[in-house]
């Protein structure tokens, strides 16, 4: 086991990045009471860690959702600089909590969607074997998402994305689960995906983790005091993962949630 | 009791039996094909779709089978005009019977497969067909095959009611044979062990599909119990 040697990740040429204006997320026609997400202005740029940050239900996983075009964003405009609408499974991936799919095992998850993609499958399992090298998924090839632990499904869907070699990487709460060894690993090679030109757009928990490893954090905050039972939120951070220890401890201090 | 006379008698019991096994076979391709074609309207979201089917549906799951075979017995020839045979009735009528169920279980199974599965291949780029053929009806069908062996096994045993519309299955044939033989005991006593059999048989294998299913993981075991 150890990280591969040949290189995994193609370098991206020119690297994307996504500029939003205005933009309001809200699922009103759903629920009247539901959250409202509003951002400024954010510029999210590719060959960094931008981590979304921020307390339960602040719209972290919508915001990603809205960038991958799953749901549309109710008013305000998002425009993708050096891409042409990113599409699945091609351009970008997002990596959801499902898990694997329940009826394939871990090597039948990381082949089939190479294979749905038109890549032969040679190439697909060749990739396969090298994202589960650099995963750690050895030996777990035909077990099934009932017999992997947490972490170890995340892993699955992970290896899933990286082995269809995306432009962008949208991450949602890959880390949970994860031991620190795998926590660690998983940021090494999440920055050599950066450093090839890679964007990679990540919700996280561990506020540690996102100390460490982001480049770039953005921060949802609401204006109420008490964000429990606030439906309103706002990009209240945007900035470098060092400025942001700061503000974080202003945030905890001021108790308005996390 | 005189069980020589049953014995003498058994080959027309299992002349019956074969009746009534092609019955079923029949019945069940019907109320299938019927669960399979109407699965696309219950799971429309359009509700006058959705709605309407389940209104045209539900009354043969809502209605005792033997009232809708007397109905279709009597209603069908003289109401509406149409001339079938009683075995063609029993055929319609078990077999909407069961297609009503068939449809509910099918709609469950589809709708029981996770959104987020679903959401997730189609963020991986799967396209339309390869969500529904590669992911949707395979998580279905395993959703399904326990409670649609379950129906069927339902069934074939509602099928001896078809007898009172004299379709010459296992019920009639043993009825026919105390008429003949005066021998009510001997012979309720060969039909309950000639069906015991069968329906044992589809029962076992009802148990060694949830077993098999069981350890496909899609059913979580209750180590706690």
């Amino acid at each position: 086991m150890g990280i591969s040697e040949e290189p995994l990740f193609n370098t991206v040429s020119s690297s994307p990045s996504v500029f939003m204006q205005k933009i309001k997320l809200s699922y009103d026609h759903v629920n009247a009471n539901a959250f409202s997400l509003h951002i400024n202005e954010l510029q999210i740029e590719g060959s960094m860690i931008h981590c979304i940050y921020g307390t339960n239900g602040c719209g972290k996983t919508s915001l990603l959702k809205a960038l991958s075009g799953v749901i549309s964003i109710n008013s305000g405009s998002m425009e993708w600089i050096n891409i042409n609408k990113p599409k699945p499974g091609i351009d970008f991936v997002f990596v959801t909590q499902a898990g694997p799919l329940p009826h394939w095992n871990v090597w039948k998850n990381i082949v089939q969607p190479q294979i749905e993609q038109g890549i032969d499958k040679g190439t697909a399992e060749k990739k396969a074997i090298s994202v589960i090298n650099l995963l750690g998924l050895n030996g777990l090839e035909q077990r099934y998402a009932y017999q992997l632990s947490t972490g170890q499904k995340q892993r699955t869907v992970l290896a899933r994305a990286l082995a269809l070699s995306p432009k962008i990487l949208l991450l949602d709460e890959i880390m949970s689960g994860q031991s620190e060894f795998w926590a660690k690993r998983i940021a090494v090679f999440l920055r050599s995906f950066s450093k090839m030109g890679g964007m990679i757009i990540m919700v996280s928990h561990d506020p540690e983790w996102v100390m460490v490893n982001a480049d770039r954090v953005t921060h949802l905050v609401s204006n109420q005091d008490d964000a429990v039972s606030s439906t309103e939120f706002f990009c209240g951070f945007n900035g470098s993962g060092k400025e942001w220890s700061a503000f974080r401890e202003q945030r905890l201090l001021m108790n308005a949630g996390e | 009791m005189d069980y020589n006379i049953a014995l003498r008698y058994l080959p027309d019991m299992l002349g019956g039996l074969w009746q009534t096994i092609i019955l079923s076979i029949e019945i069940i391709i019907v109320g299938t094909i019927m669960g399979i074609i109407f699965i696309p309207l219950r799971i429309s979201t359009n509700p006058f779709i959705k709605w309407g089917t389940w209104i045209v549906i539900n009354p043969f799951r809502i209605l005792p089978v033997l009232v809708l075979l007397v109905w279709g017995f009597y209603s069908l020839p003289i109401g509406l005009g149409i001339r079938l045979s009683p075995w063609w009735i029993a055929v319609a009528c078990l077999g909407l019977n069961m297609g009503a169920f068939c449809v509910e279980i099918f709609r469950k199974a589809v709708e029981e497969v996770s959104a987020e599965h679903v959401e997730a291949v189609q963020l991986l780029g799967f396209s339309r067909y390869a969500v529904w053929s590669k992911v949707i009806l395979p998580l279905a069908f395993q959703n399904s095959s326990i409670p649609y062996l379950n129906q069927i096994l339902q069934t074939v045993k509602l099928t001896v009611l078809a007898a009172i519309i004299s379709v010459p299955e296992i019920y009639h044939t043993t009825a026919n044979l105390i008429q003949q033989t005066n021998k009510p005991l001997e012979m309720y006593s060969m039909l309950a062990l000639v069906l015991f059999v069968p329906l044992l048989l589809i029962t076992l294998a009802v148990e060694y599909m949830e077993r098999k299913i069981e350890r496909n993981g899609s059913v979580k075991r209750w180590s706690w119990l």
